[in-house]
């Protein structure tokens, strides 16, 4: 298998070698992209106002599924086909832009300015007139609203007192071309051949008479991206991603419901885990859940706790990879624009060249990393959303941080993209820590009960895997009702940048008294993480593990449109740590009553 | 594979032995109709017997499969398959009178709403396990829902409109065919392909679609009173839209639409060309057309035009569950038995109707979504309000539904409409009919009248990217003049006033009627609906200019066309 990866990027490579990227067949939508830019760049123009200074295109060409099987049954499996696009045009300079500004728009009761704001479907044929066509309209249409942008930004900033030392709109940075070898055709699934083997798997959960709802679905999404922009960045890259997740819950008697999920992300469903290994991922599940049915339920502790695995990864995912994102708050008018300018941002950006972590300890991004212990790294790319090159960043030097992750929004120290915006904002792809003196993961357990020892507690305790919220959210969806939209809504409302507000729930834990001995418990949550939290790692493993998932939203506010359609993932390669001091509480969640009725599945 | 078609056998032989003759409480052979019956029974049987007992509990399994299709400019834009198996569980406590469902005064009372996905195959434990765990939350939503409404009503005034909670009505037994619907969708893409191509052609058209949307629904309905449904049915929609812009930035949209239970019943390609060809001229002539001034005058509007007229601002009106609800304006609360509309005018809702004339109709079904049995229903005889559209909510003098019941999948059913239909026996040959609204202009002394050819509902626009309108949208007005000049087509007109006072200026009707068919969208989501209506006289409507889009037409010209590429 994967000497015939090598085989096609080898063939690719001479292809482009012999013949240059150039002579390739051109792509009737790649062309039209570039004639329509060309024409807007030399002709778009209001009189007396400004000419656009940057205009960019997508096209992403794809063909998803999404898999799901519930019980035995088939849940869902339509797939889908689509060609999305979406144009960014810019007036004023890079220093300052109609980017970065909220209620810079006129409202218009009309329905083609509603076409600037949302990624658009485009022709699915290839056909040069109609997508030159849609991409006219889309550029005008864009180019006006830029205009409005500019001038209320231009009229905010003129109540203000100048900045002595402004921060640009937008980064200058070096074109690219990046064409990459893509599949010919219409983008073809593999996904849909694995129904049998998916609905086996989820038949497993009829052996577990206890667990009350669980769910196994596979999603894929193949294609090509198409990106070009009027500065010479050009990107063709293949799009491909997948994932399985099982999910499953279960209710104690006392109404506390316990959440599990195994999740895997590849690039393709064949790097995803067999048939038999999800057999074995399911049945271990349903019976961790049900032996979890009967365990006590934790205590609130503060102090050390060693956290190992997957745990590791998701907690560092949702709790410290957003404070390595460099972000900038957007403008607006009057004293709502004051209010977002104070919003927190990542306290690490006035941290630069502090001590963030221990000593010995490192943290870089490194989104060019193929293999890790001989699997393909889910999350690696080439270049980012915007055509920058994706580079290896060194964030923590020997406990000391030294830079942030960005894209082209610069900020103060922070001026150019180091080819990391995705998905709307700077976003980590792969995000590695690692200890100079990491210790055998056997030694670890040994340390730990040596250092409850020496602060003189009796208890202490080892998560192994923490609820990836991304996961559990998708198994919501099993209902939806009105209390549920409300809920949801109420969550995204309070939602604020920065990283978690609530620490992520707990799904494996256990308490492990002074002599080693370990007792599942149920019911924990992290408490509100900090990012001093991290300070106190003691210890960490020589191992290291790798995990990837989806982090938590990076800020884009509304103010610069996702140049992509795709969910990015990061892929985590962290090792087990051993926190001095952390904090884990009993969930707040209320318990429901178990059910009335007692359940048909015998 | 074996098995399905054996399941579908079984469901046809039944279907023709329920035809012979209806056999009420039979054991349905359906296997996912008797997974339902069973986990109701098994469910029911202990919600009863506790100490907030439920009293009903009803299931919807809707399984929809959908094909779409659209194209722009001669490109295909979709092309989609979709099969979805969607369950809506409804539990409610308390009793007939009062339940759970009452409303909660000074609370926030949102639609209600409960949509859970179900295996698309008749597989017994997944279906079990979902009705289940969804009956079980259902149930504690009403028994929270039930402790607010008994201290609402404890604390609150007696309430002015008393009626029951919900209806008593006989249990219905009616074992149908699911849907079934074949089409060839690449001949569709290609049709459609080749009908948006015209388009291309003129460089002031924006957007331009054709869409053909096929569903094949079937529902299966059970609930703890003995009602057990199964139907299916086909619904083909096929629009075609254009819009254009004037110079001053005035956006001017055009639709055609079309309705058929079989893709059989759509219009032949010749028609669509045809079609595409009306709406570019059309899209030309307005762009040139002259905006209309504030007036008030006598005006015709044409059958399509009233029949959109007549259900969105009559037909909502009449909806019974509004008649209680405290938030509403309850138009025609106490009206009953008082003339509300000319003594010449009928207006009928004939869900049973599945045709007029030979116009296939939407809003045909034959039992509601509450199980009820479909039937007519005047509302106005003669001009007299007769009754209202009823669900299971009872109003004040109206303790019975009257199959008016009717949901989107997901959301609990309210009152809606079916086929409206309105009758005169006042109708006059079109011609007349013009000859009556030149006089009407010349006696009123007005320099011109008005001819409202097309007016949209909300309802029409299928694309992507839907304004949500609830208003009455002409699209196609002329402005008739008493002498021999010929109409003339005019843009951005704006009906104002209020729309009932239009009905009180009914004169005369034409003896014609025509067909309008669409999708209603309310608090219980969007319903298949037809409205029927004669043109209609009025002797005066008051129109102003429309607030419209500021935004220049674009400033580049359209790209050249036809470049080969390198």
């Amino acid at each position: 298998m994967r000497r015939a990866v090598m085989t096609v990027l080898v063939s690719a490579a001479c292809l482009l070698l012999a013949a240059g990227p150039r002579a390739q067949p051109v792509q009737p939508i790649l062309q039209a992209m570039q004639d329509e830019m060309r024409r807007a760049m030399d002709g778009l123009r209001v009189k007396d106002e400004p000419a656009p200074y940057y205009i960019a295109y997508v096209v992403e060409d794809t063909a998803s599924v999404r898999l799901v099987t519930k019980l035995g049954g088939i849940v869902n499996d339509s797939p889908d086909r689509g060609r999305m696009f979406r144009v960014e045009v810019r007036v004023g300079d890079y220093q300052f832009d109609n980017s970065r500004f909220l209620g810079g728009y006129d409202s218009d009761p009309g329905i083609l300015p509603i076409y600037a704001q949302y990624m658009l479907g485009a022709p699915l044929d290839d056909d040069y007139d109609v997508m030159r066509r849609q991409i006219w309209l889309a550029t005008d249409v864009a180019y006006k609203r830029a205009l409005q942008a500019l001038s209320k930004k231009q009229a905010a900033a003129a109540s203000r007192v100048a900045d002595p030392q402004p921060i640009p709109d937008f980064s200058r940075e070096t074109p690219k071309e990046t064409v990459l070898p893509v599949p010919p055709g219409p983008p073809a699934l593999a996904a849909l051949a694995w129904r049998d083997d998916l609905r086996r798997v989820s038949a497993v959960f009829l052996g577990f008479p206890e667990v009350d709802s669980s769910e196994v679905a596979l999603s894929e999404s193949r294609g090509v991206r198409y990106f070009l922009n009027s500065e010479g960045f050009k990107v063709v890259e293949p799009i491909a991603s997948a994932s399985v997740r099982i999910a499953a819950d279960a209710q104690a008697d006392d109404g506390m419901v316990l959440r599990d999920s195994f999740a895997a992300h590849a690039k393709t469903v064949k790097e995803l885990p067999a048939a038999s290994d999800l057999l074995a991922r399911a049945k271990d599940l349903g019976s961790r859940l049900t032996a979890l049915r009967r365990a006590p339920v934790g205590e609130d502790f503060t102090g050390p706790v060693l956290v190992e695995g997957q745990a590791a990864s998701v907690l560092l995912a949702q709790t410290l990879v957003p404070l390595f994102l460099s972000q900038r708050a957007p403008e607006m008018e009057g004293p709502a624009g004051a209010a977002i300018a104070r919003m927190p941002l990542s306290p690490y950006l006035t941290r630069i060249g502090a001590r963030v972590l221990p000593e010995g300890f490192s943290v870089a991004d490194t989104p060019s990393l193929q293999q890790f212990e001989n699997r393909r790294v889910p999350a690696s790319y080439v270049v980012d959303d915007d055509g920058v090159p994706a580079q290896d960043v060194t964030l923590v030097r020997d406990g000391r941080l030294v830079t942030l992750l960005t894209a082209r929004v610069p900020q103060k120290r922070l001026l150019q993209s180091n080819g990391h915006a995705r998905g709307g904002g700077a976003q980590a792809g792969v995000f590695q820590l690692d200890s100079a003196r990491g210790l055998p993961s056997s030694e670890l357990k040994a340390k730990y009960l040596e250092l409850l020892k020496t602060q003189g507690r009796d208890f202490g305790y080892i998560v192994r895997a923490v609820v990836d919220p991304n996961e559990m959210q998708l198994s919501n969806f099993d209902q939806i009702d009105t209390d549920d939209m409300e809920s949801m809504y109420s969550t995204m409302m309070s939602g604020s940048p920065g990283g978690a507000r609530v620490g992520p729930t707990i799904a494996r834990v256990v308490k492990v008294l002074a002599d080693g001995t370990e007792q599942p418990v149920r019911g924990l949550s992290f408490a509100n993480v900090q990012y001093t939290s991290y300070r106190t790692i003691a210890e960490a493993s020589k191992e290291r593990s790798l995990y990837t998932c989806q982090p938590p939203q990076g800020m884009s506010m509304g103010t610069s449109m996702p140049m992509s359609n795709r969910t990015p993932v990061v892929s985590m390669i962290v090792p087990n740590l051993l926190f001095e001091e952390l904090e884990v509480e009993r969930n707040k969640e209320v318990p429901l009553k178990r059910p009335v009725v007692p359940p048909p599945v015998k | 594979m074996n098995r399905a078609r054996h399941a579908w056998l079984v469901v046809l032989v039944l279907a023709a032995a329920a035809a012979l003759g209806p056999t009420p409480h039979a054991a349905p052979a359906n296997p996912l109709l008797a997974v339902l019956r069973s986990e109701l029974a098994r469910n029911f049987d202990v919600l009863r017997s506790q100490e907030t007992p439920a009293y009903f509990v009803g299931y919807t399994v809707a399984d929809t499969r959908t094909v779409s299709i659209a194209a722009s400019f001669g490109a295909l834009t979709r092309s989609a398959e979709d099969h979805g198996r969607v369950l809506t569980t409804e539990v409610r406590v308390g009793n007939y009178v009062l339940d759970s469902t009452h409303q909660v005064r000074g609370g926030a009372s949102g639609p209600r709403y409960s949509r859970t996905p179900l295996p698309l195959s008749d597989d017994e434990a997944p279906v079990r396990a979902v009705l289940w765990r969804s009956t079980d939350r259902r149930y504690k939503d009403a028994v929270q829902a039930m402790a607010r409404v008994r201290t609402n009503v404890a604390t609150k005034v007696k309430e002015e409109s008393a009626a029951d909670d919900f209806s008593r009505e006989e249990p219905q037994v009616s074992i149908g065919q699911p849907a079934a619907c074949s089409l060839d969708t690449r001949e569709w893409e290609q049709r459609l392909r080749r009908a948006t191509a015209p388009f291309a052609d003129d460089p002031e058209i924006y957007l331009a679609e054709a869409a053909l949307s096929v569903a094949a629904n079937t529902r299966y309905y059970v609930n703890s009173e003995g009602t057990q449904i199964l139907s299916g049915d086909t619904a083909c929609r096929l629009s075609i839209q254009a819009l254009t812009k004037a110079g001053d930035g005035m956006e001017l949209p055009l639709y055609v639409t079309y309705h058929a239970t079989s893709p059989a019943g759509l219009p032949p390609e010749s028609q669509l060309l045809a079609d595409a060809q009306h709406l570019m001229k059309l899209a030309a002539a307005l762009r040139r057309a002259p905006t209309v001034e504030p007036f008030a005058g006598p005006a015709i509007l044409s059958g399509r035009a009233a029949a959109v007229f007549f259900h969105e601002i009559f037909g909502h009106r009449i909806e019974g569950h509004r008649q209680k609800n405290v938030d509403e304006s309850q138009t025609f609360a106490k009206k009953i038995g008082e003339p509300i509309l000319p003594s010449f005018l009928n207006v009928v809702f004939d869900p049973t109707l599945a045709k007029y004339g030979s116009q296939e109709l939407a809003g045909h079904y034959a039992y509601d979504d509450e199980g009820v049995q479909a039937r007519r229903v005047t509302v106005v005889e003669r001009g007299v309000l007769k009754t209202f559209l009823m669900s299971r909510a009872p109003v004040p003098g109206f303790s019975r539904s009257n199959g008016h019941g009717r949901a989107q999948i997901g959301n609990a059913p309210v009152s809606r409409q079916s086929n409206l239909i309105v009758e005169s026996s006042q109708a006059l040959p079109y011609d007349q009919l013009m000859r009556r609204l030149k006089a009407e202009i010349r006696a009123q002394g007005k320099r011109f009248g008005l001819l409202f050819e097309n007016i949209e509902g909300g309802f029409t626009f299928t694309g992507r990217v839907t304004p949500n309108a609830f208003a009455v949208i002409p699209t196609v007005v002329y402005r008739v003049y008493a002498d021999n000049r010929p109409a003339e087509l005019v843009r951005g007109v704006d009906i104002i006033g209020t729309p009932l006072a239009a009905f009180s200026k009914i004169v005369a009707t034409s003896d014609k009627a025509d067909v309008f068919n669409g999708v209603c969208g309310a608090e219980s989501g969007g319903v298949p609906v037809s409205a029927v209506s004669p043109a209609l006289l009025v002797s005066e409507v008051e129109v102003q200019k429309k607030a419209h889009s500021q935004e220049a037409p674009p400033i580049l010209p359209a790209p050249p066309r036809g470049k080969t590429v390198s």
